[in-house]
């Protein structure tokens, strides 16, 4: 024994003597990264800051699976009675409400959402901290501001009451026992980053910033979903009216004459736009592309997609009660669905016969002056605030506060009017002008108005939340839906639940 | 002194045998005798016979003088004569199949010399062990070997597949069945959820893991992972070990518990030099064809469909189009495979060489894939002087994979081989009447026609490996000697893909679509031990082992991946004038690993034995205050059968009790795990101008460290009736805790998970090893090798994970899924079951598992089972004077997994269909089970389940020795022809192979004709 001591003692000494001369071990196992930073050596000047700024704006939906790219859009589209996904299985359970508080895009999208938050507080907090050109200091941080604000207005009317997070994450520890912070609070929140942001952002049209419109124009609906939540004030359609006016009033934005041009496909950054998120699949092949056109864009119709033979996914399809809400005298009905085309077989079908028989609505995703399939159906910039919503918006507050006044019928009347406007070349006398309704014919009218004007652009599952009417729609069409009283709100993703015992789940769920 | 000699000869004689895996031992003993021997210079000449046991005479027999070249060759009648140098000198005695013999002359002028057969006898064989060697009688590990003899002659490209079925409690499944394709390797189970279940492997000294080592595909997933493993020449390799419980493996410490597997190459032996051809030539075939619908059955399913849809029907006379294409016949072909390989060896007491060169080439069963391998081998082992011994490996080689996809990636837009095929309609020909190729039928999702697909398709991985070592063994007094040795271990991976614009779907999006990618990987080792092994007072006999290692590991990888191609003719090999935006980028990872290690091995009396070992292993990826981790084992034997009390029970020859018990590690997790990370490659669009931006995209984690598996192991190792009957017995029990698991974060926090160590796994199980020779005959013999074991897995902790998809009690992979219960028969089965309201006739019937009368995501319940109960392989051998026969059984038992879903949806068009569609749900068949065509509420459900059992039998080898004693200058000579793969039994399995890894790329049955010749 005392041989082997003695022999292991030996060893080792030479061991630790190879270990020290040639190495350094501690050195030696130092783990060094060559293809990123850390956080402790970064976000030192402008630069910096910019980047941090770009991660941001970024985390609203990169990469063409993320949040506002998709996942957000999945969540709300199929559970309303806009669209249908026929070829996406998983989605046929938000469509049909058979899912539960595991389902992916309802994990997604919390994810990617507090992704997005977290890169927003990031800014917030370490910007504060460069020294920089002041004014653009105060630029940035109300950029991330507004990033912030839009990413919780979406969390507090997906899922309530939810953990209110506004300081950059940097250990789990630090956020380990949150608990959800109720919907007054939250919206308190959103409204204070949006004034503050309203202070120090520009008026112009930033071509993908955030803006003082911007600002002003989430902030107007921000007040009206809150009127008639349980957050609700009595001023707050007041204060989305007054907000509304003064965008509407902005030399900086009008309605676009054409209502084709409205959206950001061709006509990226127009002046009816407030803001969007970027997609270009020219600039960049992979990364920040959207992917609503290729979805959208019907499996057997040749010769939309500019190269020869390729056609589109019919993954994202409209619901037929919805496309039948459309006029078909509306210049916005042409102006959103893929109805009819040539198939492979060089026959002539309408969508009853394509190999899913429903109304494709690609023409709002597709940008037809593009000569590349990346151009074509992986280029739309995913519009998450236009000028006409805000009048609608105004419209829809009007009423609420003093019934149908001429004011209002202005509001809704003007964009009903740049509908029959048509091309420019060729006007039409529909949809004519409303007048002489009732208080509760104004907001039918409203509603119905903006699922013509405002459809598959990410509003309708909110609007028929935030006026209480989903579970009749739904119902309506279907009585034998498995909607339930729950589906006004999204489950809190089950892993959350598991993780945190703090967080409680919504009522029915 | 004479009494002595003997005692060292007879020593010498043992370790000669050894001499090929144990260098340093011989090296000692030989310096020994060497040392103790005095020398004279008297030439004289000796003469005499060389005999088997039965007296018959050997011809051909090595005769040489020990540490000189001077030698000679036994007659026809078995009779030699030389001049020896020396007085003492010592003959050392050869030859093919039997003991090695070394002979003292001394006083001698005729010798009768008689050679024993070489004997199967456990007891003396020696096998690899972590840095040394072991007399298995001496074992008190789980060890099991796989010599050279058992895998030879196989067309196979890899020592994986070689492996499949061999040794207890080694489970590998291959993922698919494409040449250089990758295979699964589980060793007493997985062990970890998140880090690697790999075993370590030590090919030649040099610790490495199997992990792919490609540089990558496209960003869509075009590529399909190759097979490192593949670059290392079967042929080359002498023996393989598979280290299982914790006291063999502990000596790797945090690389330890996956198990280990030491594969060790051929080196020379002293004597005439020795020229080796082996090779062979064949042919392969895919072993099944998937039973898809004809053209007539599959228009007849798309006119069902099309009404249900309520769509006109497509096909107004489906009987008219009859067979149409069999895709599967259009990609399939039949393929050579071929393998030369050439080696030297020989030596004297002072050099010992081998020197091989090999040329593999395997073309694959699907058009357009193959893998082509050349590879040289140079081992030398030097004796400088009597202190001093130098040992040096070296193998390079260049693998050439024409790959094809295995898997399908980027929601269809790459499909795998196989799927090009099965899911194209039956109903269009190849190619039209003007002789372009069709890839449009009614229904079809991203078009491509699956011959001019693959055909034009270039998807090109070379590597290049450089693997070599050099060692020193110095011998600073008797019985302790110093080594050092350096290895290292080069990789260059270089991958070109092109996917032409006109013929494949998604080269069709980009207007081409290209990858250039490479990766370069430097591994470097040294180890330095220390070894001592004295027996002292008669009965005891010690060896202690003490070292140091370190090894580090820079990988450098960069890509381009263009789009836009000007025409389809250049392709890759000119991207200048591409004129999409290029996607490129590169990474610098490395990592390093420091380890202190020490072993000691004790016996007393030849029955008892005590090993005790540990490492201290730091790691560049943990933390910095946890880098450090201890991995100490213990482990008994108790030679039963030595004691007097047993001289009673004759037929036993031998009958040994082991346990053992260690801690062993995991390290197996992607670099800069425990850092946080901030990362500058994101992208954003800015007035139309791209921007780049940061994430943070982790958290620091300061107290990741090394997962643990602590492992029991009880053995008993037994033989009888003249080692006739020989068994290994091990239970075992490991659990795995502090498991580097993924765990969730509260997503709130911005990020959604993260490394830490947590939770736990439990596997365990029993391997049977027997071996039997059932006759053993002069001209006839039969010897049989089997191999059973049974593993459990269970997740016994999910500590801070909130995982939602593993289950305490339950395997990783099983699952929460819907319940299959029928079809419904008609509108009163709908109403009568009451949950899925809005069902039609001929929609699937789920059950209602929660019975709350609706039917929804909370009816899922926990579904498959992703381990086998049980695996075994079976050879058995038979001889008869000098023809061979081997035949070799497999089975994989008792596990599950679904079938094709495509094949199988009937929801779902743009797919040919399995042929069991046929006897779907239809108003006039309205009995059937399965669903209608077009059914409405299709889910991922039990309905997709099968069994993946199977029993296969492997390979079958009928060889003949040709008597040679005619043919002049050929010592040895063999033909043999080999079928690999040849049947598979299973349980009504859809698929191409159930051990194949699903519908990527069939696998296939390969017979060869080979020969082997000696000279």
């Amino acid at each position: 024994m005392n041989i082997k001591n003695k022999l292991l003692r030996k060893g080792q000494g030479i061991a630790m003597i190879f270990c020290f001369l040639f190495l350094g071990c501690e050195n030696f196992l130092e783990e060094k990264p060559y293809s990123f930073l850390a956080p402790e050596n970064f976000y030192n000047d402008e630069k910096d800051a910019l980047s941090a700024l770009v991660g941001a704006y970024a985390g609203l939906g990169v990469g063409s699976n993320n949040f506002l790219a998709r996942r957000l859009h999945y969540l709300t589209w199929f559970p309303s009675d806009e669209a249908y996904p026929p070829t996406l299985a998983p989605q046929r359970q938000l469509d049909d409400f058979t899912f539960a508080s595991d389902h992916v895009d309802v994990n997604q999208t919390w994810t990617q959402m507090y992704d997005a938050i977290n890169r927003s507080n990031v800014v917030i907090g370490r910007v504060a901290n460069i020294e920089m050109d002041e004014s653009l200091k105060q630029q940035y941080i109300a950029e991330a501001q507004f990033i912030r604000a839009l990413c919780y207005f979406y969390g507090v009317r997906l899922w309530g009451a939810i953990p209110l997070i506004t300081d950059e994450v940097t250990s789990v520890e630090q956020v380990s026992n949150a608990t959800r912070d109720s919907e007054d609070l939250v919206y308190g929140q959103i409204i204070s980053d949006l004034e503050s942001a309203a202070q120090y952002l520009p008026a112009e049209n930033q071509d993908g910033r955030a803006s003082l419109g911007a600002a002003k124009g989430l902030l107007a609906k921000v007040f009206l979903t809150r009127a008639s939540s349980v957050a609700g004030s009595s001023e707050d359609y007041q204060r989305c009216a007054d907000l509304a006016k003064e965008v509407i009033d902005s030399p900086n934005h009008q309605l676009v004459s054409n209502y084709q041009n409205a959206i950001g496909v061709a006509n990226k950054f127009n002046p009816e736009s407030l803001f969007e998120l970027q997609g270009d699949r020219v600039l960049i092949p992979l990364g920040m592309h959207t992917i609503f056109g290729q979805f959208t864009i019907p499996r057997d119709i040749i010769g939309l997609v500019p190269e020869e033979g390729q056609t589109g996914n019919s993954d994202i399809v409209s619901e037929i009660n919805y496309f039948n809400l459309y006029d078909d005298r509306d210049y916005r009905k042409e102006s959103t669905f893929v109805t009819e085309g040539v198939n492979r077989q060089g026959e002539h079908v309408t969508w009853e016969s394509f190999t899913f028989p429903y109304p494709h609505p690609a023409w709002k995703y597709v940008d037809q002056t593009s000569s590349s399939r990346n151009g074509y159906a992986f280029s739309a910039n995913f519009v998450v605030l236009r000028l006409a919503d805000v009048y609608l918006m105004r419209a829809e507050a009007l009423n609420e506060i003093n019934g149908p006044s001429a004011e209002a019928y202005e509001m809704i009347n003007a964009i009903r009017e740049r509908a029959r406007n048509r091309d420019g070349v060729t006007p039409s006398t529909y949809p004519e002008n409303l007048e002489g309704l009732s208080q509760d014919e104004f907001r039918d009218a409203v509603l119905m108005e903006r699922a013509i004007e405002l459809g598959f652009e990410g509003h309708r599952w909110f609007d028929l939340v935030r006026t209480g009417r989903l579970l009749e729609t739904i119902r309506s069409i279907n009585p034998s839906s498995a909607i339930a009283e729950k589906h006004y709100l999204f489950p809190i993703p089950a892993d959350e639940l598991i993780i945190n015992e703090n967080l409680t789940q919504n009522p029915g769920w | 002194m004479e009494k002595l000699n003997v005692m060292l000869i007879g020593l010498v004689r043992n370790e000669l045998q050894l001499s090929l895996r144990n260098l340093i031992i011989s090296g000692m003993l030989l310096s020994l005798i060497c040392s103790l021997e005095t020398i004279a210079q008297n030439e004289r000449k000796i003469s005499g016979q060389v005999l088997d046991a039965n007296t018959e005479p050997l011809v051909g027999a090595t005769l040489l003088e020990k540490g000189t070249n001077n030698g000679t060759v036994s007659d026809l009648d078995g009779n030699f004569e030389f001049i020896i140098s020396s007085e003492n000198a010592i003959l050392i005695v050869s030859y093919i199949g039997y003991e090695t013999q070394e002979v003292a002359t001394v006083g001698r002028t005729n010798l009768a010399i008689v050679l024993a057969e070489q004997s199967s006898e456990l007891l003396n064989e020696v096998v690899v062990v972590g840095y040394g060697t072991q007399r298995r009688k001496d074992l008190t590990g789980s060890i099991a070997s796989v010599s050279s003899e058992a895998i030879e002659n196989q067309p196979l490209a890899s020592i994986d597949q070689l492996l499949q079925g061999r040794a207890a409690g080694v489970n590998i499944s291959q993922s698919s069945g494409a040449p250089g394709g990758r295979s699964t390797i589980r060793i007493r189970g997985a062990s970890s959820v998140n880090a690697g279940n790999e075993p370590l492997l030590v090919i030649d000294g040099i610790p490495m893991y199997n992990g792919s080592k490609d540089p990558g595909g496209t960003s869509y997933g075009t590529s399909s992972p190759t097979n490192p493993l593949a670059s290392l020449n079967p042929n080359d390799i002498a023996s393989i070990e598979i280290l299982k419980d914790a006291s063999s493996t502990a000596i790797y410490g945090s690389r330890g518990s996956n198990g280990v597997i030491i594969i060790t190459t051929k080196r020379g032996e002293s004597g005439a030099a020795k020229v080796n051809y082996n090779g062979y030539y064949g042919v392969q075939n895919v072993v099944d064809k998937l039973d898809l619908m004809n053209g007539q059955e599959h228009a007849e399913f798309l006119n069902d469909w099309a009404m249900a849809s309520g769509l006109e029907a497509p096909f107004s006379n489906p009987a008219s189009i009859g067979e149409g294409t069999d895709w599967q016949n259009e990609i399939f072909r039949s393929s050579a495979i071929q393998d030369h390989q050439l080696s030297l060896s020989g030596g004297n007491e002072n050099t010992k060489y081998f020197i091989s060169a090999n040329y593999f080439n395997q073309e694959g069963v699907i058009i357009n894939s193959g893998m082509e391998r050349y590879s040289i081998r140079l081992n030398v082992d030097q004796k400088i002087n009597e202190k001093i011994q130098f040992n040096q490996s070296l193998t390079f080689n260049r693998t050439i994979n024409n790959s094809l996809p295995i898997s399908n990636a980027g929601s269809d837009n790459v499909r795998s081989a196989g799927e090009r095929a099965y899911v194209t309609s039956p109903t269009i020909p190849v190619r039209d009447d003007e002789g372009n190729y069709v890839d449009v039928w009614y229904g079809v999702n991203k078009p491509e026609s699956p011959v001019a697909s693959l055909l034009t398709t270039k998807s090109t991985l070379t590597g290049d490996n450089l693997l070599g070592n050099l060692s020193l063994d110095y011998e600073i007094a008797e019985g302790l000697v110093f080594q050092t040795m350096a290895g290292v271990n080069l990789m260059n991976r270089s991958n070109e893909e092109f996917y032409p614009g006109g013929s494949t779907y998604i080269g069709g999006l980009f207007g081409g679509l290209g990858m250039i990618s490479n990766r370069r990987i430097t591994n470097i080792l040294n180890e330095n031990t220390l070894r001592f092994s004295r027996n002292f007072l008669d009965h005891h006999s010690l060896e202690v082992l003490a070292g140091f290692t370190w090894q580090k590991e820079t990988t450098f990888l960069s890509s381009l991946q263009p789009t836009g191609f000007p025409n389809d003719l250049l392709g890759i090999n000119s991207v200048g004038g591409t004129t999409g935006t290029p996607i490129v980028g590169s990474n610098l990872l490395d990592w390093s690993i420091a380890s202190f290690l020490g072993r000691v091995n004790y016996q007393f009396d030849d029955k008892w034995l005590l090993t005790a070992t540990v490492r201290a292993d730091g790691s560049s990826r943990f933390a910095m205050d946890n880098k450090w981790g201890y991995f100490p084992s213990v482990a008994m034997g108790y030679r039963l059968s030595e004691e007097g009390f047993m001289e009673d029970f004759v037929f036993l020859d031998d009958l040994k009790i082991r346990g053992s018990y260690g801690l062993t590690g995991n390290q197996e997790i992607g670099n800069y795990q425990s850092l946080a990370r901030l990362v500058t490659n994101l992208i954003y669009i800015f007035d139309n101008q791209l921007v780049s931006g940061a994430r943070q995209s982790s958290l620091s984690n300061q107290n990741l460290s090394w997962e643990r598996s602590a492992q029991w192991d009880i053995g008993l190792d037994m033989s009888f009736f003249e080692d006739r009957i020989r068994v290994i017995f091990d239970y075992y029990k490991k659990d795995t805790r502090d498991l580097l698991f993924t765990i969730n974060l509260p997503s709130y926090s911005g990020f959604s998970s993260a490394l830490f160590n947590t939770g736990m796994v439990e596997n365990r199980g029993i391997e049977l090893d027997l071996g039997i020779d059932v006759i053993r005959g002069n001209d006839f013999s039969w010897n049989m090798q089997t191999n059973y074991s049974r593993n459990k897995t269970a997740m016994t902790d999910l500590g801070q994970s909130a995982s939602t998809n593993l289950f305490i009690g339950h395997p990783p992979g099983v699952g929460l899924g819907y319940l299959f219960d029928g079809v419904f028969r008609d509108q009163a089965e709908v109403q009568d079951h009451g949950a899925q309201p809005n069902a039609m006739p001929g929609d699937m019937r789920y059950v209602d598992s929660n019975e709350d009368g609706i039917f929804n995501a909370d009816d899922r319940v926990l579904v498959g089972n992703p381990v086998p109960d049980y695996i075994f392989g079976s050879n058995h051998q038979f001889n008869y004077k000098g023809l061979s026969l081997s035949v070799f059984f497999q089975g994989v038992i008792g596990h599950d997994g679904n079938r094709i879903s495509r094949l199988f949806d009937p929801s779902d068009v743009s797919s040919n269909k399995a042929r069991a569609l046929v006897e779907r749900w239809t108003p006039e068949n309205p009995d059937s089970n399965i669903p209608r065509a077009g059914v409405s509420n299709w889910l991922g459900s039990s309905f997709l389940r099968q069994d993946l059992s199977f029993v296969k039998l492997r390979n079958i080898q009928l060889g003949y020795q040709i008597p040679v004693q005619s043919l002049s200058g050929i010592s040895d000579a063999r033909v043999y022809v080999s079928g690999q793969n040849l049947i598979t039994f299973t349980n009504d399995y859809f698929g191409y192979d159930p051990d194949g890894g699903g519908g990527g790329y069939p696998t296939a049955r390969t017979i060869v004709f080979g020969l082997n010749l000696g000279f």
